[in-house]
């Protein structure tokens, strides 16, 4: 028996086996925290009686296993391991359509696996649902791990009934259709929570790797419990309640920040070496640096959120240029600037801070391409009185370039989303403006 | 007479540190009373954009420069919808702020029977509705700012290098459904599980730059003979903090009577808030100011047809992609709840995943045929969260709940996009969208 727990056992997880091909035997082997092996019926695995799952909202059903497009089979079920018997849920494939169904008859969905074929292939089936006032929201998530198609379907439905009476089977039972060999079978894990396709993805498809990033991280943190901590008896520690709330409340600071800027533009004002469209009015020269232009078009003064004090910025760009097949090299820059002059107030010294600037020289029109984001980095932001800043595209192109005549910009989307970082981190600190 | 606890959000704090909390520290008074504190000022620092419209990179004015001819202005007193939002329930303490920066407004027209348009002289207004709802108590509170005129002939747009930037006004008004200001009673009753649905709408000619209407930080209050705080309320009926705790030991309350000052409040409200998740994700208008029908007295529509899915907003048909435009999601990431992205065993801390409605307003072109439409709300293939449209013409939220993938934050850009296509080619039906939300929901 294993000893060891796999990354797949979560602290919801039933069951969990993880044969990788290796059979029957293998199968029958519980590697969850549960650690409750199931019996081998050399051709099908089962738990008779079996509670744990029986699970009617939330749950979560993955199974890993080779298919072809012929193959007839009850992967899985909570049920009474016959064709025609009754069950929980179930888990079928037949020539290559997967079907779901619970409360013995109730077929929720039919969806082909995507890319099956003749011979076999490795799919990952997972199916999780979760209540939705009196109805259960289940999402079927289909992908053929060898070549990587997929498949993602809804229903909502009526909850089904349980039967303790009933088990689990894998592979069928004694009389039901079943795959000619359990090798085929690489992993099932039945679990008691709602699991995101996204974390089933992360589970059992690919493990995402996130970018380095200097920005102040919260976690998602255990939220106390309670009926567990409590202090008011005799040998209960005061000190567990007060500092699992107060690190509670540490990892929930900043949880409600949004985005400042989150915009995709309908028709982008165009962008010319001649900063004049539609006309001069709307243009005018950055602080601190004249050949930087900023247009009337592309400024918000949006609210930040307390406690934050920079913001990534990422513009989606198309350029085009009539003479070549490449453009000018376009440089764009954004500024946050405090104390914008308004009519009819006072006038305040401004302050700003900008990104580094993010170059392109592409034309886009050459392959018909929609455009490319551009990554402007972290930007400081400048708060003003009504804890508010002034947010502005900057433009400047490379005036000795013999395609800038015929070089045209768009700014098809800004996204800006705030952070804090701490003081000392990254490389945007003040000092270094 | 109830007994109130008061705990302002919009001023800066300076909440004793928990550092001397961590490791190896004896426990003491000042320390928990530290702890109470800061549970206070979580929520102290919102602003969230709930909704916005304006010029947002578009390549013109609605409003015309030229003479009036005709109906060639808007109409100096119809109210065109430019933005508006389903309810959403806002976050404790926060009630709701516009902001606007605009341009000099233009010309107006106005029907005169008989006789046709004629101008009306220079005017521009926007009109914020901010409709509050707590149980069966609904306010609904009207705000319109005028913006002065243009003194240039025929309220024309600023003319000269730079002139656009040395005529902005800038507006703000907040949005409270009560004397919430002078009376703790009212806030009491308006703090905490209220929703907020929003329309703007603008009147005559504004040249809006930006119109934002975001969550602005007020303060909590609570009668201290109800529960379910959002906070421990470590503070006085005033809004001023409390203090040290005023026992020498750890109590589970203050009394039977009032639950703060205890452990079990600070337990409560630490479960509470790290489940909170805030309102809205993303906001989308399909107002183009460079191409909106002035005449309309709502936000032209956008539509996409065919029977494969396209982006809502280039219309390009194609499937999700993180190289295309769209809108960002990393802010989802803020809003995390332990059951859904853990980070040990449920997301490993490589990415995160929250719970939201999607909402989009929108209709069929056409009953004929009996088209239907499917709207997928992406953040990667697998990804998604699905909205039926069903048959008819006549537009309304329609809505679907899903968990969107958003990443780490900020620095990890994780992009939101929305398609759709119709259900039959037959009969050549469009499906046809005006505003669309993301909106944080506790699934």
């Amino acid at each position: 028996m294993a000893t060891s727990t796999d990354r797949n056992s979560k602290p919801d997880t039933v069951f969990l086996c993880l044969p990788a091909a290796a059979g029957a035997a293998a199968s029958a082997i519980d590697v969850s925290q549960s650690r409750t092996n199931i019996s081998n019926q050399t051709t099908y695995c089962r738990e008779l009686n079996s509670t744990r799952t029986g699970l009617i909202s939330p749950r979560e059903i993955s199974i890993v296993v080779d298919l072809n497009n012929t193959d007839s089979a009850i992967l899985a079920e909570h049920g009474q391991g016959a064709n025609n018997a009754n069950f929980t849920w179930r888990v079928r494939v037949s020539a290559g359509t997967v079907t779901i169904a619970e409360n013995n008859v109730n077929r929720l969905l039919n969806v082909a696996l995507p890319g099956v074929g003749a011979g076999n292939e490795k799919f990952l089936i997972h199916w999780s649902g979760r209540t939705e006032g009196a109805q259960v929201r289940s999402e079927l998530y289909l992908r053929n791990l060898t070549d990587g198609s997929e498949s993602l379907t809804f229903v909502t439905h009526s909850p089904p009934t349980t039967n303790a009476a009933y088990g689990l089977y894998i592979n069928g039972g004694a009389t039901a259709p079943k795959l000619a060999a359990m090798t085929r079978y690489h992993a099932v894990r039945i679990g008691r929570r709602f699991h995101s396709v996204a974390e089933g993805f992360e589970d059992w498809v690919t493990q995402t790797t996130p970018p380095a990033m200097s920005q102040l991280r919260r976690a998602a943190a255990i939220v106390p419990d309670r009926p567990t901590l409590g202090i008011g008896n005799d040998g209960d520690f005061a000190g567990p309640a007060h500092l699992w709330a107060g690190y509670a409340f540490d990892q929930a600071d900043r949880r409600l920040v949004g985005a400042l800027v989150n915009l995709d533009v309908h028709d982008p004002a165009p962008i010319t070496h001649a900063y004049a469209a539609p006309n001069t009015a709307w243009w005018r020269t950055a602080p601190g640096d004249a050949a930087v232009h900023l247009c009337i078009s592309l400024l918000w003064y949006r609210p930040v959120p307390g406690k934050c004090n920079r913001a990534r910025v990422r513009l989606f760009v198309r350029q085009t240029c009539t003479a070549a097949s490449v453009t000018a090299e376009v440089r764009y820059r954004l500024y946050s600037v405090s104390d914008l002059p308004v009519i009819g107030e006072p006038v305040k010294q401004p302050k700003y801070y900008r990104t580094a600037q993010a170059v392109c020289s592409v034309d886009h029109d050459v392959n018909a391409d929609p455009g490319e984001w551009l990554d402007l980095g972290d930007l400081a932001l400048a708060v003003d009185g009504w804890s508010c800043t002034w947010l502005a595209v900057g433009v400047s192109m490379d005036e000795g370039s013999p395609f800038v005549a015929g070089t045209v910009a768009t700014v098809l989307a800004v996204t800006i989303d705030p952070f804090y970082e701490p003081p000392g981190d990254g490389p945007l600190d003040s000092w270094e403006l | 007479m109830p007994d109130y606890r008061k705990r302002r959000l919009n001023e800066s704090k300076s909440s004793p540190p928990l550092e001397p909390l961590r490791g190896r520290q004896l426990m003491r008074r000042d320390r928990v009373s530290a702890i109470h504190a800061t549970g206070d000022c979580v929520l102290s620092h919102g602003r969230r954009v709930l909704a916005s419209c304006g010029l947002h990179g578009g390549r013109n004015w609605h409003v015309s420069d030229a003479a009036v001819s005709g109906w060639s202005h808007p109409d100096s007193t119809a109210e065109r919808v430019c933005a508006r939002s389903p309810a959403f329930t806002l976050t404790p303490g926060h009630f709701v702020r516009v902001t606007l920066i605009a341009n000099p407004s233009g010309m107006t027209t106005v029907m005169i029977p008989g006789a046709g348009y004629a101008g009306a002289g220079v005017k521009g207004q926007v009109k914020i509705e901010v409709t509050y709802v707590k149980g069966a108590t609904t306010k609904v509170i009207p705000h319109t700012i005028s913006i002065p005129e243009s003194s240039l002939p025929n309220g024309a747009q600023p003319t000269g290098s730079g002139a656009a930037w040395s005529a902005i006004y800038r507006r703000s008004h907040t949005f409270f459904p009560a004397d919430v200001v002078n009376f703790v009673g009212n806030l009491a009753a308006w703090v905490d599980g209220v929703t907020a649905s929003i329309t703007i709408s603008y009147i005559g000619s504004p040249r809006v730059l930006d119109v934002v209407v975001a969550e602005e930080p007020f303060a909590l209050g609570y009668d201290v003979a109800t529960s379910d705080w959002i906070a421990p309320m470590h503070a006085t009926g005033d809004g001023g903090n409390l203090g040290q705790l005023t026992g020498p030991v750890p109590v589970i309350r203050r009394n039977a009577t009032d639950a703060a000052g205890g452990a079990e409040i600070v337990m409560d409200a630490a479960a509470r808030v790290g489940q909170e998740t805030g309102p809205v994700l993303m906001f989308a208008s399909a107002w183009d100011e460079g191409n909106q029908n002035f005449q309309s007295t709502e936000t032209d529509f956008k539509s996409i047809t065919g029977t494969a899915y396209k982006e809502l907003v280039g219309g390009v048909a194609a499937s999700y992609s993180a190289l295309r435009a769209g809108w960002s999601a990393s802010s989802g990431a803020n809003a995390r709840r332990v059951q859904d992205s853990e980070a040990t065993s449920v997301m490993r801390d490589k990415s995160n995943v929250v719970p939201v409605t999607c909402y989009i307003y929108g209709a069929m072109s056409t009953a004929t045929s009996s088209p239907t439409a499917t709207v997928r709300f992406e953040t990667a293939n697998h990804s998604v969260a699905e909205v039926a449209i069903p048959v008819g013409t006549g537009y309304a939220w329609r809505s679907a709940t899903g968990h969107l993938r958003c990443g780490l934050g900020a620095q990890d850009p994780v992009l939101l996009q929305v398609r759709a296509k119709c259900s039959t080619a037959s009969g050549s039906p469009a499906f046809r969208w005006r505003y669309i939300v993301v909106a944080y929901t506790p699934l």
